[in-house]
């Protein structure tokens, strides 16, 4: 943009010098004799847009008289009118042809620019005050350029759009400077300036610039800036007192010694004027402070604004707009210096910028070669022009003749033209902005009779393979093409022998089947012709067995609890045949039934778990097993061994508040149970000396899929705690006197602290791939990385139980915490009457027991139960037939039963749905349309009405001629108020002729309306014309 | 009073125009047009046409925009394309099929003539043979009009919006016998919305045929403009408040204060210095602004007037009321500023308004003989033919009409008016609203009465009205047909509003009319049963209360919800059919529910699921944004945004 800025001053120069080269032109008026011919004034060269321009005269000497020609002026856009004088309304040159006897005697011409306050445009509330110096400084000491008068409401809106692409935090963005009434005072609180995107009204970010003393203790020589975009909570970084602290409050953020009441500090860092420079490829804002440029917000920061970090304009340009905020009664004034590399501080500023150019070619990298006698697309293409945002592009295409050298121009018909001719065709595009400023550009391609054959080269050979083996694919990018037209898309799939298309996975595949199977390649050109090269793969078999699944069990078993091994499945190849093997389900070698239940012995602290593929006869094919710890907890008595530990380097102690993990060298404990998959808790207490460790690592892994893991990294100083998210940035996390504690909502990936403000954000899982969420459930594991002493941290919570014994009594030791529901969809707040709504399933999670299946019950508003105990394992639909509240009321219970109970500890989630009535009342009414005489007299018809609900209400409404509606009545069950009533002061006299009749006074269409409603404004209507002659 | 003259001139020239030329009498038909009879000749015969645009050797810029409408619309019509000629370089005669607009000699030579007196936007259209003339005053934008009024008659040519303009598809337009002196009710018609101020088009004002509301002011228009501190006021504050603030007193112990006590009205009575002064800055301003006629002088937009001794004692004795002190503020300035005036800049016209606004409503009269109101005495008669007034009757019911009981003040004080300025040339101006400055997002309920009040208003001799809307934003509550409707009726008040409702929505929402009707129809009858169940006038002030939630039930809503679901369920098979109309009805749907979003978010975010208040809030943030919906009210924050404290 400096470019800009620089060219704008060497045109602005140049204006000034025409300009006084004009005021030196002698009137070119000549005095032959008596005849005087020529100009009688000079014309202008230049003139600011919105200038009323007058047309000097012109004579002709015609026959020895002086003859005043016509002068006719031609618009820059092509509009003819005559006159003496014309408004330069638009950019651009206008010429003035002096016309005598029809024929033109002489031109001349001007050229409209646009001035710097033409860029601004305000609302009623604000007024322009043309260009200025800044009145607490002698004219021509800086701070000059556009002063705006601001009031309460006022909005100024720079109207150009702003290329947001190119801006380095070495040039000023912004620069504006507030020039209060009076030195000292401040005229307004708060300067807000909004960039939003033209194409996507969503996409904006908005920068709030406070008068620092506005708090009343601050100096008035100081402001603070914060920022948001797109929704986020505006803040900026403080640099006060040694510390970078993330503001957010009031009308704090970044502080800067800038002034909006004309006050300077005396150790000459300050300025009057604001200065804001942004880093378009940071997407964030600086502001120097103390000659230091010093950020003020990063709007794509994850750390600081979660899941909402800020993408950037999509179009790349924005709109700037400025409002302000407690403006005191007699307004505020602000001059802006400079905006975007403009400098404001000239009037007029010629755009001598061409437009640019870029012509859309899609995937392509140059203009495809077309087929003789196709059909051929005008690439699309975009314009940009700073000053002017309405530029016209002409298309055209040219054909040229490669053997004779001719051209010709080409019809282009919606868009498209016809390619009949071989040879070359250029497609020229031309832009020119208001300025006359062009820009051309151009596209060829040449039309052939026919295209090269598309042929495929470094193809693999056929091969043979392996059924149930791992068959690798070489990658597309290893594969070469030539011939067709433009750039050639090569893409391969992989289908079986029965055709059917087989998954591709990280570039390799897994034959099922026995016989061949085919790796197509295929080249595409820019016309969709291609080429297909296949390469055989026989796939034979082999006497072996393929698992395909492993056994998904934890890693730990907790003893007592109830297990299901979830289902595993395997073929076989036998006798060349490929056939699905039977599974025996085994634990510690006894099979167990189809149900595949099992319950965790304790006893057994190593477990082992087998799945066995038999042949049809039974035979054992080939088995697969996993071994399992079982712990026992003791329903919760001894939370110490739902904390696994492998290798004895951690100990695991329990306090009455917490579980201590207490590491000697690296090492990790993992939490025995199944844990919330949704949303996760956990409270971490330290002392700084007994962090003797680089990080204390959690991490999260789904139940389901164990490669789906999230770790953070918790690094522990003297001056607090760090997170560090999967692939993120290292980030403050708030803590109080040792004590923190983590939240992560897997929906949302954010990570919030004891006060539910969000600290990071998880948008990766640990082998970088896309974090979506986990499935049923997660395990947590808990690790010390490079422990350099003993080393410390106390668990004080997990998702909904606080850990430790929290008794000093033995027997109240125990899990008393019921469990986590989670319900599976949002249920609606209201509904009409008679909708069926979805109740959803729901999920229940224990951290010490085991969760029971969670039920639901469903209570009508009369207190019937609708739904009783019903297991909520699935989505059922419900009819709401009754007005009033429902009631849904999902309970789990847990299996931490001590003697004596049947139930364990038990949690009630209920929500509530209103239901309100959506049918209208029924309405009788014996009227009907009428023609009347002015002076007749009406009687309102009689009216019932009744709704289910037993509330019914109508009213009788009457509109005149005039438009103007008059309520006449008012009933309720059958209890009826006039308004005709002559008591009633509502109406005129005239026109009320009892408590159910009015006069007719005035000729027109009256028209009488009735309705009838219910509380819940159900309505029904009729209405009748009475038309009066 | 101006109108007065013209109405009296009109029909001078109506009578001579009929009985010169004898013509048929225009009749009226059932629906309230104008029907004319055919002349025997055809403007466009099966898609050809013989005329010609016949222009002078030098028209005037509005005279050629007439004649470029006139064949653009045509055109567009019948695709006969008339020819624009210049009658110095086109041989015309009797039997030429010529339209001639403005002042061509061929015109003056045929009789078809104005004196120079029509009002700015009238015009004179007139058929001779297979002829038609059309004439104007001044700068010619009565042809203009002239021009669309034809249209309508040709080739039933109706605007309704910039992007929604009627006329019929037809291979052969007659040519009717025209005979019109047209005179609109008003001639000059500002209706300052959005779309119209700060949004404004040329096209879209001329084709409503209004005018920004600043036009020919200087400084915007702007009356709050008598303490500027900038020089564009009558006194700089800045130069003179300590000098002569409230409290200064001259060395004999005279008051010598400018100001109220408050600081922020002048001192009516501040005496001869501050007069000058005032000419003075007035003055400046003059120069400053060489093209414009209109001088506000004004006063704050507060109601902190002066009430020092030296006030009421003049109130006592020959001012009454502080109209009469202002009035006699402004003779005095007006004697300094017309004597510069006439040194300086000979011949230009300068108007210099003050407001009847607030305190200054009532004019300063007594009842005389025979009941009516004189000035109440010598010094508050106006002194000079230039001083104008700007009336705001700010506290008007705009749900009633200017005769019933709750505008009786109003009424008596614009009565007072009549009498106070009959016989004077001074101008009286109308600033009067149009919609609620603390409800941007709710119906101005003016539906039932605007026609009546233009109507009464002009009955009484108003010609100049600047309805005030919300030029600061746009609004989600029928601006487009609005503007439409009261331009019309600004035009002529005679027409029926409902009429013109039912016109402008049958075409701007096409098969969704039904239902923006009865959302239109239930909108209003619910301010009226809302306010006389509860017993609360929320109409229709311009700072009534007209968001109460006591009036936008959640039952309320929930009905309008089941309107805007039906309207988009007509609309629904252009997503196939017709993409692009699709688009644009389902905009304009979308823009007037904003009401009802708002309403929701606003009252009832409680009745929603939190994905659906966050929904509800990105709709609204995108849809406020693409209208242009900035301000809740007058001085309101950003809407965009409002409602993001409820996303979470």
């Amino acid at each position: 943009m400096k470019t800009n800025s620089k060219s704008f001053i060497r045109k602005l120069c140049h204006v000034l010098v025409v300009s006084i080269v004009c005021s030196l032109v002698s009137v070119g008026l000549v005095v032959r004799g008596e005849v005087t011919t020529g100009l009688s004034a000079p014309f202008v060269e230049s003139v600011r847009i919105g200038t009323v321009v007058q047309i000097p005269d012109y004579y002709v000497d015609k026959g020895g008289k002086s003859v005043k020609a016509t002068a006719n002026v031609i618009t820059p856009n092509g509009r003819v009118f005559a006159g003496s004088k014309f408004t330069a309304d638009e950019g651009g040159r206008y010429v003035v042809e002096y016309v005598v006897d029809s024929a033109v005697v002489h031109t001349e011409d001007c050229i409209a620019v646009m001035g710097a306050t033409d860029m601004f445009s305000v609302n009623a509330l604000a007024s322009i005050g043309g260009i200025a110096d800044y009145k607490y400084l002698p004219a021509g000491s800086g701070f000059k350029g556009v002063a705006v008068n601001v009031n309460a409401g006022s909005t100024v809106t720079f109207n150009r759009e702003i290329d947001m692409e190119s801006f380095t935090k070495d040039e000023v963005f912004f620069e504006a400077t507030v020039e209060p009434k009076v030195q000292g005072e401040a005229d307004f609180k708060q300067m807000v300036i909004t960039l939003s995107d033209p194409s996507d009204s969503s996409t904006y970010f908005r920068i709030k610039i406070s008068d620092g003393h506005a708090d009343g203790g601050t100096p008035k020589h100081v402001i603070f800036v914060n920022g948001a975009a797109n929704g986020q909570t505006a803040g900026g970084y403080n640099y006060d007192g040694g510390h970078v602290v993330w503001q957010e409050k009031d009308i704090y953020g970044t502080s800067a010694y800038s002034s909006f009441r004309a006050e300077l500090a005396h150790d000459g860092y300050s300025d009057y004027s604001i200065k804001l420079y942004y880093d378009s490829s940071e997407k964030a804002l600086y502001i120097p402070r103390r000659g230091e440029m010093s950020l003020i917000v990063d709007f794509d920061d994850p750390v600081v604004f979660g899941g909402n970090a800020w993408s950037g304009f999509e179009s790349g340009k924005a709109i700037m707009s400025v409002s302000f905020t407690e403006v005191e009664g007699n307004g505020g004034r602000v001059i802006f210096n400079q905006i975007a590399g403009i400098s404001l501080q000239q009037d007029l500023i010629e755009d001598t910028v061409a437009p640019e150019i870029t012509i859309d070619l899609g995937k392509q990298e140059k203009a495809p070669n077309s087929l003789i006698g196709t059909q051929y697309k005008v690439f699309p293409c975009l314009v940009y022009d700073f000053f002017d945002s309405n530029v016209k592009v002409e298309t055209k295409v040219v054909y040229e003749n490669l053997f004779t050298g001719s051209k010709s121009d080409v019809l282009i018909t919606n868009g498209t033209f016809k390619t009949d001719k071989l040879g070359k065709y250029t497609i020229k595009y031309t832009a020119i902005d208001y300025s006359g400023n062009k820009t051309e550009k151009e596209i060829s391609f040449e039309c052939i009779a026919k295209a090269e054959k598309i042929v495929l080269t470094q193809v693999p050979s056929d091969f043979t393979a392996t059924v149930f083996d791992e068959v690798k694919v070489t990658d597309v990018s290893l594969i070469r093409a030539y011939g067709g037209n433009g750039n050639l898309d090569i893409t391969v799939k992989v289908v079986d022998c029965d055709g059917e298309e087989v998954e591709i996975v990280e570039s390799s595949f897994i034959p099922k089947k026995l016989g061949e199977y085919r790796i197509l390649y295929t080249a595409t050109d820019y016309y969709g012709e291609s080429a297909t090269v296949a390469v055989k793969v026989n796939v034979t078999a082999q006497e072996k067995t393929m698992f395909l699944n492993g056994i998904l069990m934890p890693n730990v078993l907790v003893a007592d609890f109830e297990y299901t091994i979830p289902m595993v499945y395997a073929k076989a190849c036998s006798q060349g045949e490929i056939i699905d093997c039977e599974i025996e389900y085994r634990v510690n070698g006894v099979k167990i039934d189809a149900s595949r239940k099992f319950k965790a012995d304790g006893s057994v602290k190593d477990t082992k778990i087998e799945c066995l593929a038999l042949a049809k006869d039974g035979t054992v094919l080939d088995t697969t097993s996993k071994d399992v710890l079982v712990i026992d907890g003791k329903g919760g008595k001894d939370q110490t061994a739902y904390f696994c530990n492998y290798d004895g380097k951690m100990t695991v102690e329990e306090t009455m508040n917490s579980i201590d993990l207490i590491a000697s060298a690296d090492t990790y404990a993992e939490f025995a149970n199944k844990l919330n998959a949704y949303t996760f808790s956990l409270g971490l207490n330290y002392l700084f000396e007994e962090c003797n460790f680089e990080s204390f690592n959690v991490t999260l892994s789904d139940v389901n899929d164990d490669s789906v893991s999230l770790t953070f990294k918790f690094e522990i100083s003297e001056n607090g705690v760090k997170i560090t998210s999967p692939y993120g940035d290292q980030t403050e996390f708030p803590s109080s006197n040792g004590y923190f504690k983590f939240n992560f909502n897997s929906q949302s990936g954010i990570v919030t602290d004891a006060n539910n403000l969000s600290v990071t954000f998880a948008d990766k899982d640990d082998l970088g791939r896309p974090f979506t969420g986990f499935t049923d459930g997660i395990y947590v594991k808990f690790a010390f990385r490079e422990v350099f002493a003993e080393s410390k941290i106390s668990l004080s919570l997990l998702n909904n139980q606080s850990l430790g014994f929290r008794s000093e009594f033995e027997e109240d030791i125990r899990d008393v915490k019921g469990p986590e529901i989670v319900v599976l969809g949002d249920l609606p707040v209201r509904a009409p009457l008679g909708t069926e709504i979805t109740v959803y399933s729901a999920i229940a999670y224990d951290v010490l027991s085991q969760s029971l299946a969670p039920t639901v019950q469903v209570q009508s508003p009369s207190g019937k139960v609708v739904v009783a105990q019903k297991l909520a394992d699935r989505d059922f639909t419900l009819k709401l037939d009754e007005v009033g509240t429902y009631r849904i009321i999902y309970v789990a219970y847990d299996t931490a039963t001590i003697s004596g109970e049947t139930e364990g500890n038990r949690t009630r989630l209920g929500q509530i749905v209103t239901v309100y009535d959506s049918v209208a009342p029924t309405m009788q009414v014996e009227f009907s349309d009428m023609e009347k005489t002015v002076g007749d007299v009406i009687t309102l018809p009689t009216v019932s009405a009744t709704d289910d609900s037993k509330v019914a209400y109508y009213d009788v409404f009457l509109t005149l001629p005039t438009s103007e509606v008059r309520m006449l009545l008012h009933g309720e069950n059958g209890n009826e108020t006039s308004y005709l009533d002559e008591k009633d002061d509502n109406y005129p006299p005239s026109f009320k002729v009892s408590k159910n009749q009015f006069k007719l006074e005035m000729k027109g269409k009256y028209v009488l309306t009735i309705m009838a409603y219910d509380d819940n404004y159900n309505l029904v209507m009729k209405t009748f014309t009475i038309t009066v002659k | 009073m101006k109108k007065f003259k013209i109405l009296s001139f009109v029909l001078a020239l109506l009578l001579i125009v009929s009985s010169a030329m004898g013509c048929k009498k225009n009749d009226e038909s059932g629906d309230g047009k104008k029907t004319y009879e055919k002349s025997g000749y055809l403007l466009v015969d099966h898609g050809i046409s013989e005329y010609v645009v016949l222009l002078s050797k030098n028209p005037l810029e509005n005279e050629f925009i007439a004649a470029n409408e006139l064949v653009y619309f045509l055109e567009e019509s019948t695709s006969a394309k008339l020819s624009i000629v210049k009658e110095d370089s086109y041989t015309v005669t009797d039997k030429t099929s010529i339209i001639s607009i403005g002042n061509t000699a061929y015109a003056e030579n045929k009789g078809v003539k104005t004196d120079g007196t029509l009002d700015r936007s009238g015009y004179v259209m007139r058929t001779v043979d297979n002829q038609l003339f059309i004439r104007s005053d001044g700068d010619g934008l009565g042809c203009v009009y002239a021009v669309y009024d034809l249209l309508e008659t040709a080739i039933g040519y109706r605007y309704y919006y910039t992007d929604e303009i009627y006329y019929e598809e037809k291979q052969t337009v007659d040519l009717y016998k025209y005979d019109i002196v047209a005179d609109p009710d008003y001639d000059f018609r500002a209706i300052s919305t959005w779309d119209a101020f700060l949004n404004a088009n040329e096209d879209y004002l001329r084709r409503t045929r209004t005018f920004r509301k600043d036009e020919n002011w200087a400084f915007g228009g702007q009356m709050h403009v008598q303490l500027s501190h900038d020089g564009s006021g009558a006194i700089n504050k800045d130069l003179w408040y300590e000098k002569h603030k409230f409290g200064t007193v001259k060395a004999d112990g005279t008051p010598d204060h400018w100001f109220s006590e408050t600081g922020v009205q002048l001192c009516w009575t501040a005496g001869e210095e501050m007069y000058r002064q005032a000419a003075e800055d007035i003055y400046v301003r003059i120069k400053n602004e060489p093209t414009k006629t209109y001088f506000g002088v004004g006063q704050a937009d507060v109601t902190l007037f002066c009430n020092c001794d030296r006030c009421k004692t003049a109130k006592a004795e020959w001012a009454l009321n502080d109209a009469g002190l202002q009035m006699q503020f402004i003779n005095n300035v007006a004697k300094y500023v017309n004597e510069w005036v006439e040194r300086d800049f000979k011949g230009r016209e300068i108007r210099l308004v003050v407001f009847a606004y607030y305190a200054t409503e009532t004019p300063p009269v007594k009842q005389g003989e025979n009941g009516k109101w004189v000035p109440y005495s010598d010094k508050v008669v106006p002194a000079a033919d230039n001083i104008d007034f700007y009336f705001a009757p700010i506290y008007t019911d705009y749900s009633k009409t200017l005769t019933d009981v709750e505008n009786q003040e109003v009424y008596q004080n614009l009565l007072k008016w009549k009498d106070f300025l009959d016989g004077r040339k001074n101008d009286f101006l109308l600033y009067t609203y149009d919609t609620n400055f603390h409800h941007f997002f709710y119906n101005f309920n003016n539906f039932n009465t605007f026609r009546e009040q233009a109507a009464k208003y002009s009955e009484i001799g108003v010609d100049y009205i600047h309805s005030q809307g919300a030029n600061t934003t746009n609004q989600p509550t029928f601006q487009e047909m609005r503007y439409f409707v009261e331009s019309q009726i600004l035009w002529d008040t005679s027409k029926n509003y409902d009429d013109l409702v039912n016109e402008f929505i049958t075409h701007f929402y096409k098969d969704a009319k039904e239902e923006i009707r009865l959302y239109y129809d239930l909108t209003r009858l619910r301010y009226e049963q809302a306010s006389v169940l509860n017993g609360v006038s929320y109409n229709s002030g311009i700072y009534s209360n007209i968001g109460d939630s006591k009036i936008w039930t959640s039952g309320v809503v929930d009905q309008f919800d089941e309107i805007f679901k039906k309207a988009y369920s007509k609309i629904e098979h252009y997503k196939t059919d017709d993409p692009k109309t699709y688009d644009k009805l389902f905009n304009r749907i979308k823009e007037l529910e904003l009401t009802l979003t708002f309403t929701k978010l606003k009252n009832y975010s409680a009745n929603y699921t939190q994905k659906e208040v966050s929904a509800l809030v990105d709709e609204f943030n995108f849809y406020v944004y693409k209208f242009d919906i900035n301000k809740e009210k007058e001085g309101g924050e950003p809407t965009v945004g409002l409602f993001d404290n409820l996303k979470k």
